[in-house]
């Protein structure tokens, strides 16, 4: 109904100020009053049904089963021998309390994740303007909303500027909705027609504006829409779900394998009830029931590590594929470099290089702030460069405005590429010019030697056009700067200036990232430098970092359209750095990169990122830079922008992968290492070397510690010498399936060789004994050996 | 885990356990250990012919 309402009658009946928002109390006020801004999650388990669910699983109810029945037999024989039966009993409950311990944490994990994606929304409260959790929103707060932002809530906008939101998550409609805070609506209007509402969960793709919130949480439209609430349950992995079908095919065979061995043991005249314990205890231990959990155990962990490290997985799968990454396309600015220029070379000729700092600071619209002790200038990134650069010198900028007052000024414009600043200096006035040097150069009939104003003749023109041509082969950035000495302030001519001298910047590498490459070459990856800037800088960097090396080739946007999609797929390979790029040229060289088999990360920032994030094996959006839409559509967020981190993410990614492959090796193992313990003790004639109970404590409580430990080991330090993973093969790849039937044989062999020892020579108490103790330390010992894939007494992780 | 069971007398016998003597827990630790020389003995083979190799990813 806010729509067939006047703008301030909303204000009014919000109680909110359009120009400062609400104020602190009455935030907190409406905080309690109205709660959260969040749709209502799905309602949480309890512990205790947690602890019910654990005996939801078919081997455990069979365990329960075997537990009446050895009960009963107890009571029918007269034995009153209940032991077998508690024991049974405590173990399935042992194994449950474990079961929710582990949940409990892979959920709060997860959680805690989810805690450090939320969304935010920039807001207006005590006439500032905040960020704030999106779900900390109020009716009535003012919230400014632009390009790629989430509306937060449903709001009555208040100020538009070609503000236009996609509204498909509502209506349907994928066409993006022109707003208009001007229109007053009918009551029935539709949704999809009314202009001057946004409602929570749209895309703002266009414009800004500002709007007074009017519900929240689950009375917005969407909240309302029961059927939107989102799923929380994360989608299973490839590995999960391979890990299902694997259990599944091992579970049947091993069902198979109990029950031969069961009509053995009949037929060997083994008591039945005995036989049935044995069948059953062993159809336990072999079925490796824990690997699921154990996988989302170490998944949950792992991307909790990973965030502790700046970044955030939004989507589980993203974790393997991670770790088989082989080209990450990444932008440049911000990503690879700092996104702010440094001067890095001055020329002149004969002046003292304060000297061009001092005119060049004094001709510059920048402010200088105070942030962290240090002082600092803010607004335009080549200005704020220069005075940063003077400031670095002592030159301040403010100081110097004290003593030569600005009195006037021609501002930039890109047809006359130059600025002039006029400062009153004691008597006269000096008019300070900075611009592009080709055009600057030519206004000059002087040039100042340091000490004198001397003439600028066609040698000194030469060796600055030379100088000025060496700093831009270097991708730098290059502005002149000059004076005159005037009388008419009010009168300025661009003319006659005395040139003092060139100022080279450049938005410099980060730190950290010429090595990553360097790392990412060695672990097989190719690294893709992807920008919107001019090649010549794009060139530039990718060299200084090692990306564009002697065969590798750069392309602009403009050339790449010339290039049917066939030819550039077969020819994707030898590029490294595309310049001049738009966002539609992404989705290409994502495809062209994916046509040869490769597994590519991309980075993203903006709206129209969104494709080629989504199209990416790996969608990484900036954490500081990026739009809500772009995190949206990511697999995995930075949080600080910064490429070094992808590599460190690609790393933990193949140490997760790697890790579970352990933990797999491990469990299924030792699993085939108990079925043939007790399938060998059968065929050779032998006592069952190992009974029910003591094969349950095995299984359930001794094997999954180790499993867990391998899962969680740390990065091992040769893993970025390694090429990445194929993606098409196989988890069990690598003869990994042979390792596990021999290793398995050798552990069930020799604790069938300590059972026949112990039995042969102190009978079939010691031998079980031997059997029970060697199975343990034979298990300790083989989760050693997986550990590393170096000697154990050599192996060192980082 | 596994030892405690074996040498906590009360836990043992629940489990139907014996306590082992000094020879028998010699005879256990050394067979619990062959795998650890085996494995040591193809990693350091896998080393020499391979350089190091357990785990491979092939180069695409």
């Amino acid at each position: 109904m806010w729509h067939t309402k006047a703008i301030n009658e909303v204000e009014v009946n919000f109680r909110t100020n359009v120009s400062s928002g609400l104020d602190s109390n009455e935030v907190e006020e409406r905080k309690k009053h109205f709660g959260e801004n969040k749709l209502a999650d799905k309602k949480k388990e309890s512990i205790f049904i947690k602890f019910i669910k654990q005996f939801n699983d078919f081997m455990i109810i069979i365990l329960i089963i075997a537990s009446i029945i050895s009960a009963v037999v107890a009571k029918m024989d007269g034995s009153g021998d209940y032991i077998d039966s508690a024991i049974i009993i405590a173990i399935v409950v042992l194994n449950a309390i474990m079961g929710v311990v582990q949940e409990a944490k892979a959920e709060k994990s997860l959680e805690a994740l989810k805690e450090i994606a939320a969304p935010v929304a920039k807001v207006r409260r005590d006439g500032k303007i905040i960020t704030i959790k999106a779900e900390e929103v109020v009716p009535g707060d003012i919230v400014l909303l632009e390009a790629g932002n989430y509306v937060p809530a449903d709001a009555r906008l208040i100020k538009t500027s070609n503000l236009k939101v996609e509204e498909a998550s509502l209506t349907g409609e994928t066409l993006p909705v022109l707003k208009d805070e001007n229109v007053i609506l009918d009551k029935d209007v539709p949704i999809g027609d009314m202009l001057n509402m946004v409602f929570s969960s749209c895309i703002v793709v266009n414009g800004h504006a500002e709007a007074v919130v009017t519900e929240t949480g689950m009375n917005t439209k969407v909240g309302k829409i029961a059927n939107m609430i989102i799923e929380d349950k994360a989608p299973e992995t490839p590995i999960q779900k391979k890990l299902a079908e694997v259990g599944k095919t091992l579970g049947i065979a091993c069902l198979v394998i109990c029950i031969l061995i069961f009509a053995i043991g009949l037929f060997k005249k083994i008591p039945p009830v005995e036989m049935f314990m044995t069948s059953v205890g062993l159809a336990v231990a072999a079925i490796p029931e824990g690997l699921p959990a154990i996988v989302t155990i170490v998944l949950s962990i792992g991307v909790t590590k990973m965030a502790k490290k700046s970044s955030i997985i939004r989507k589980l799968p993203a974790v393997e594929t991670l770790g088989g990454a082989s080209v990450i396309c990444s932008d440049k600015t911000g990503t690879l470099t700092q996104n702010k220029m440094q001067v890095v070379q001055m020329y002149s000729v004969g002046s003292k290089e304060e000297k061009i700092l001092e005119l060049g600071t004094m001709c510059t619209d920048v402010n200088i702030e105070t942030k962290n002790g240090k002082l600092t200038g803010t607004g335009e990134p080549t200005e704020v460069a220069i005075v940063n650069a003077a400031l670095e010198k002592n030159i301040n900028k403010l100081e110097l405005y004290k003593l030569k007052t600005r009195v006037n000024d021609i501002p930039f414009d890109s047809t006359r590429k130059m600025m002039t600043t006029i400062h009153k200096d004691g008597h006269e006035y000096i008019s300070i010019t900075k611009g592009a040097p080709d055009i600057l150069l030519k206004k000059c009939t002087k040039y100042f030697d340091g000490n004198t104003e001397l003439t600028l003749s066609t040698n000194i023109i030469e060796k600055i056009e030379q100088n000025n041509n060496k700093m831009a082969e270097r991708a730098l950035r290059v502005i002149a700067v000059a004076y005159k000495k005037t009388n008419d302030p009010a009168n300025i001519q661009e003319e006659d200036l005395v040139f003092v001298g060139l100022i080279g910047m450049i938005d410099p590498p980060r730190k950290g990232v010429k090595e990553a490459v360097a790392t990412c070459r060695k672990a097989g990856i190719k690294t893709v430098m992807i920008t919107g800037d001019h090649i010549t800088t794009a060139k530039a960097i990718a060299k200084d970092l090692g990306i564009l090396r002697t065969y590798d080739l750069a392309i602009t946007g403009a050339e790449l359209k010339n290039i049917p999609q066939n030819i550039l797929e077969k020819d994707i390979m030898k590029y490294s750095v595309f310049a001049r790029v738009s966002p539609e040229d992404k989705v290409r060289i994502v495809k062209a990169y994916q046509s040869t088999g490769a597994v590519v990360a991309m980075t993203g920032d903006g709206v129209n990122d969104s494709p080629a994030l989504k199209n990416a094996n790996i969608g990484i959006a900036m954490g500081k830079n990026g739009t809500d839409v772009a995190k949206n559509a990511a697999d995995m967020v930075l949080a600080d922008d910064n490429f070094v981190t992808i590599v460190e993410a690609v790393k933990q990614g193949r140490n997760i992968y790697d890790n579970i492959r352990k933990a797999i090796h491990f469990l299924i193992s030792t699993n085939i290492g108990e079925i043939v313990t007790i399938f060998m003790g059968l065929v050779l004639g032998l006592k069952s070397p190992l009974l029910a109970i003591q094969l349950l404590w095995i299984n359930l409580v001794t094997d999954s510690l180790p499993a867990i430990a391998l899962g969680l080991e740390p990065v091992d330090k040769d893993i970025m010498n390694k090429k990445p993973r194929d993606s098409k093969k196989s988890l069990f790849a690598d003869g990994l399936w042979s390792k596990i039937f021999i290793e398995g044989t050798m552990i069930g062999m020799l604790t069938l060789l300590a059972f026949s020892l112990g039995n042969n020579l102190y009978g079939v108490e010691v031998g079980r004994t031997m059997a029970f103790v060697s199975l343990g330390m034979l298990e300790l010992v083989h989760c050693f050996n997986i550990k590393s894939e170096e000697s154990i007494f050599k192996a060192r992780n980082i | 885990m596994q030892v405690t069971v074996v040498i906590i007398p009360q836990i043992a016998g629940i489990f139907k356990l014996v306590p082992l003597n000094k020879a028998q827990w010699i005879y256990t630790i050394i067979i619990s250990f062959i795998p650890l020389i085996i494995v040591e003995i193809q990693k350091k083979l896998n080393e020499i012919k391979f350089g190091k190799v357990i785990y491979k990813h092939e180069c695409q």
